[in-house]
């Protein structure tokens, strides 16, 4: 394959949503994702990264989970990368659960990272139907945290 | 717009460390009765204020003890940091001046909002820990800060504003403190501050900052049992009272600096300047990381561009630590 059209896809592959791509062209084939920084948070078992990248882009440019892999509903993502913390302390009952009501501006969980805490709001009021994170776990920038029907 | 003064704040102004003051003077410099004055004096007796009082003297503050001043604050303050504190609230007793100003963001605009406490009964340290400073001693304060949009590089932003806060005392001549990372002055090994930040916002509107500082700047020996860590304070640094109205415009100060500067010259700036504060780089450590309490063991490489903790783990190889406590390994 031409080293253009290599450059072309990559340049595709950036500007979209996409965190993988694969082209196949008659023999050849090739394959196209981006990961981000294999941060270590809560979790020590997580330190693996799935084999390493073709080309690692910054995890910045877009959302780090395609969209169509989470289900129907208002999705609450997190603005930065850190730890997830669904209570304010350990062993406190958590800001929100499957099942509850929120409205606009209640907090939902606890982003954390270098002692910067993020409180993450909810934009929508409505019923919580899905938590997508665990308590302690490291979240990448832009993942989604909730869904808010 | 100076910061109004309390009839609480006045009085405080009134009192002193040197001589007695009566309430009947008291009552005429405030406009109040002496039994008015006599309940001020009582409600801030009971948030910690070391005040003695002497039936036929009057009353005096426990030596070395001198109040927070908002508009005295105000006055030391830098001039492009006076451009933007627009406000600077003393408060004697809550749990967290972070939590005040957090709370106030609901319902204004907190751009420059400053809330101090002179106590904290149950001072807010990392998820849940406490953080004990002994009533009226210490420097316990909170900036409210406002950006359009999300700067880049935010999760830089506690070590940037750690050395923000060292360099600010060392122009106050103290000289050498050190961070650990990711949010504690330290001096000679042992704490003597800490930063806890707060964000609210979505990410893609206007980013609301808190930035708490907490500074040891006298500790009561009575307090050192209720310390779960060795610590240190600035009188004992320097082997001198330290004023702290002066400390936390220089400090105050220093944070304006930072966070004008902050979307400019992103965390790179600052990863620079960490190297003549770094006491980690080199050292064997084992970071614990909270919740679960997994620890690794390592040697600290140094920080990588976004402001996370390289370490060469045993067994491991280089891995990136966003989050965690750091303690030093005896060799």
């Amino acid at each position: 394959m031409d080293i253009r059209k290599i450059k072309k896809l990559i340049e595709l592959l950036e500007e979209s949503n996409l965190t993988e791509m694969e082209i196949r062209e008659g023999e050849e084939s090739i394959r196209l994702s981006r990961a981000g920084p294999a941060y270590v948070t809560a979790q020590p078992q997580i330190h693996q990264v799935t084999g390493p990248p073709i080309i690692a882009v910054p995890d910045s440019v877009a959302h780090a989970v395609p969209e169509d892999a989470v289900p129907e509903g208002h999705l609450v993502t997190s603005p930065m990368v850190g730890t997830f913390f669904s209570a304010p302390k350990p062993g406190a009952r958590p800001f929100a659960e499957v099942g509850s009501h929120v409205e606009i501006g209640d907090t939902l969980c606890v982003i954390e990272a270098m002692k910067i805490f993020n409180q993450i709001e909810a934009d929508k009021a409505g019923v919580i139907i899905s938590v997508l994170k665990e308590n302690g776990e490291p979240v990448e920038y832009g993942e989604p945290l909730f869904i808010i029907d | 717009m100076p910061t109004p003064r309390t009839t609480r704040d006045r009085l405080l102004r009134h009192l002193n460390d040197r001589r007695f003051v009566t309430g009947t003077e008291l009552g005429r410099e405030l406009g109040i009765s002496r039994a008015a004055v006599h309940n001020h004096i009582d409600t801030l007796k009971a948030t910690g204020l070391p005040v003695e009082g002497i039936t036929g003297r009057g009353y005096r503050l426990a030596r070395g003890v001198k109040p927070m001043d908002g508009r005295f604050i105000e006055e030391q303050l830098e001039g492009e940091c006076r451009r933007h504190v627009s406000r600077i609230i003393i408060e004697h007793c809550v749990d967290s001046t972070n939590d005040i100003v957090s709370k106030l963001a609901r319902k204004e605009l907190i751009h420059g909002v400053v809330c101090i406490t002179e106590a904290q009964p149950a001072g807010r340290g990392r998820r849940g820990k406490h953080w004990v400073a002994t009533p009226y001693r210490n420097l316990l304060m909170s900036l409210g800060w406002m950006y359009e949009s999300w700067p880049p590089d935010l999760t830089g932003l506690s070590v940037a504003a750690g050395i923000a806060l060292i360099e600010a005392m060392s122009l106050m001549g103290i000289a050498g403190l050190g961070m650990k990372w990711p949010n504690d002055i330290v001096f000679d090994g042992k704490k003597l501050g800490g930063i806890l930040i707060d964000i609210t916002g979505e990410s893609s509107g206007q980013c609301t900052i808190v930035i708490g500082v907490g500074i040891n700047v006298h500790i009561d020996d009575n307090d050192d049992p209720l310390i779960d860590q060795p610590w240190t304070d600035l009188t004992r640094v320097l082997g001198r009272a330290v004023d702290r109205n002066e400390l936390a415009a220089s400090c105050l100060s220093g944070l304006c600096r930072l966070l004008c500067e902050f979307p400019g010259t992103g965390f790179e700036a600052y990863r620079k300047r960490w190297a003549h504060v770094d006491v980690l780089t080199g050292k064997a450590v084992s970071i614990t990381t909270h919740e679960k309490g997994d620890t690794t063991v390592g040697v600290v490489l140094g920080l990588d561009d976004t402001g996370a903790l390289a370490v060469d783990v045993e067994g491991g190889g280089k891995q990136s630590f966003l989050s965690g406590d750091v303690s030093i390994k005896a060799r």
